[in-house]
């Protein structure tokens, strides 16, 4: 039976060695997508909740760093839309296999909202397209994801994706799940917490939103 | 009865292959689900922990039960994903005799230590040097680092102790046997002996011959290494206790769950040296235990040095991992 005890002993190696490391933050998203009168995309409104540690956190210190929660509301809400720019607003529009670049936000802002009694942080970023996006055909889709896999990002199901359309088109959203490989998620358990340097790896766990108007 | 008893001992041994097996493609087979569900877990005690400091004020027995009972389950849970600390020990027990309740200790005196650390450095760096309490986790990032390189100095010195204690056990019989024949008549003596009357006898005189005990200091060493190293999970509870106005409770949720991860390192702890002990009798009580037991006894200081390279390997990939750190900002952080 020595069998047993290599077994049992590899058993134990294995589940010490494992470690959950990312993610270390979440954030509930929310889109609103507004077509015009024609049924194109045209506009793109993101709202991001971040979970109550973050938010609790960054309160802190915006009272600390401003004289007003306001000001400070407001500074970090273009500060976080600036810096995100060279992620491209972690944010991923495709038609037809092609990526449209998102222009810079025409807003963004950082607002208190009250969820259980609990205080979280929304970023609300507007984005105007410089070309509309047609949406009849089944190639649009939609990601939004941190590519380091530092902050997990969903949307979870589609109540949280709105279309606006004034043209009453029959509009149909769908999420697919990501289904990562076995070795992209042994990478991802095995990760320190420290590892920050983990580009590529979100978009293997970001889920993709296909959004259909006809 | 004698044989019947055999009967059923070989009967569980089979029974827990079995289930060994059929856990090993089970966690195969849902691995998905499973890994999933664990991010989700982890979010869910976040923010039930988060409600529960939050409300204490309002109705403290309630909340502070509530708290205390979370954060144990989310010690025990977090022991069992992240942390280097596991691989550290498991390795080190697999590779050195230690006592069973030494283990123990080994293992909630470091989980304990981290708990100490996350309190210490949420203390010091945020309610006296009043430093934004984002930049926090970048000083345990800083401790983790060194936390590594302690990893590391333990994996050395264990390599180290055990080249040396080979190289004066290797004189020594070398010297034994030169000295004089008288004493290899006795040897041999001494082996039959065992042979005839009881083959653990031997075995055990052999093993313990070069395992004893290990030092309290290389065990404090082994503790530091596993512990020195704050959990972030704690230190995120504890800014935000501070932040409510409930601080004492991060204290206690912070310690409670520090008892938690303890308790499930321990019971990994107990289960390496179990496997090892196991593995040690049947390999002692097997049909070519004779020539078994002689291997054993040679290859225990070979498993040590063994254990030494693992480790000091982990700290070193778990030191330039973390050194890569500042390639890559985040921008929401």
């Amino acid at each position: 039976m020595k069998l047993t005890s290599y077994l049992s002993f590899i058993v134990i190696i294995l589940f010490s060695w494992r470690t959950y490391a990312h993610p270390h933050n979440w954030i509930d998203l929310k889109t609103e997508f507004v077509l015009d009168n024609q049924g194109q995309l045209i506009e793109i409104k993101q709202h991001w909740l971040f979970d109550i540690y973050y938010s609790t956190v960054k309160l802190a210190d915006i009272a600390s760093e401003y004289k007003s929660q306001q000001e400070g509301l407001r500074y970090t809400a273009i500060d976080m839309a600036k810096n995100l720019q060279d992620y491209r607003y972690f944010s991923e529009l495709k038609t037809s296999d092609q990526l449209v670049v998102l222009p810079m936000p025409k807003y963004s802002t950082l607002d208190k909202v009250v969820r259980e009694g609990q205080q979280q942080l929304m970023l609300t970023m507007h984005f105007v397209l410089d070309t509309p996006i047609p949406t009849n055909d089944d190639t649009l889709s939609w990601r939004v994801f941190d590519p380091t896999y530092y902050i997990d990002m969903k949307h979870h199901t589609s109540s949280q994706i709105l279309i606006h359309n004034e043209q009453g088109k029959k509009c149909s959203t769908r999420i697919h799940s990501p289904k990562p490989s076995q070795e992209l998620i042994e990478y991802a358990i095995n990760l320190d917490r420290t590892q920050k340097d983990t580009q590529g790896l979100g978009a293997h766990f970001a889920e993709t939103v296909f959004v259909q108007c006809l | 009865m004698v044989l019947f008893n055999k009967a059923i001992y070989r009967f569980s041994q089979w029974a827990l292959l079995l289930v060994l097996i059929v856990f090993i493609i089970g966690i195969y087979a849902y691995w998905h689900s499973i890994i999933t569900q664990i991010v989700e877990w982890q979010r869910l005690f976040h923010d039930l922990l988060a409600t529960h400091i939050n409300a204490i004020a309002q109705d403290p027995i309630h909340h502070g039960l509530m708290l205390i009972v979370l954060s144990f389950v989310y010690g025990v849970f977090h022991a069992v994903g992240p942390g280097h600390g596991k691989a550290v020990i498991v390795t080190y027990l697999g590779s050195h005799k230690e006592s069973l309740s030494r283990g123990a200790v080994i293992s909630f005196l470091a989980a304990l230590l981290q708990a100490g650390v996350a309190i210490l450095l949420v203390v010091l760096l945020s309610q006296l040097l009043s430093i934004p309490f984002s930049e926090v986790n970048n000083y345990a990032d800083d401790i983790t680092l060194v936390s590594y390189i302690l990893v590391m100095a333990l994996g050395a010195f264990l390599f180290l102790t055990a080249s040396f204690k080979y190289y004066r056990y290797i004189r020594q019989t070398v010297h034994e046997h030169t000295h004089e024949e008288k004493h290899e008549h006795h040897h041999e003596h001494h082996h039959q002996h065992a042979h005839h009357h009881d083959h653990a006898c031997c075995g055990h005189h052999h093993v313990h011959q070069s395992d004893k005990q290990e030092t309290w200091w290389q065990s404090i060493g082994v503790i530091f290494s596993m512990g020195i190293r704050p959990c972030t999970g704690a230190i995120l509870v504890l800014i935000y206790a501070h932040l409510v106005g409930a601080f004492y409770y991060g204290v206690i949720a912070t310690l409670v769950m520090g008892l938690g991860t303890g308790l499930a390192i321990a019971s990994m702890a107990l289960a390496t040296q179990l496997a090892r002990n196991w593995f040690e009798k049947l390999a002692q009580s097997s049909d070519q235990s004779l020539l078994f037991q002689l291997n054993l006894t040679h290859l225990s200081p070979w498993l040590r040095m063994a254990g030494g390279v693992v480790i000091f390997l982990l700290g070193l990939s778990l030191f330039q991992a973390g050194m890569q750190m500042d390639s890559a900002g985040h921008p929401l952080l």
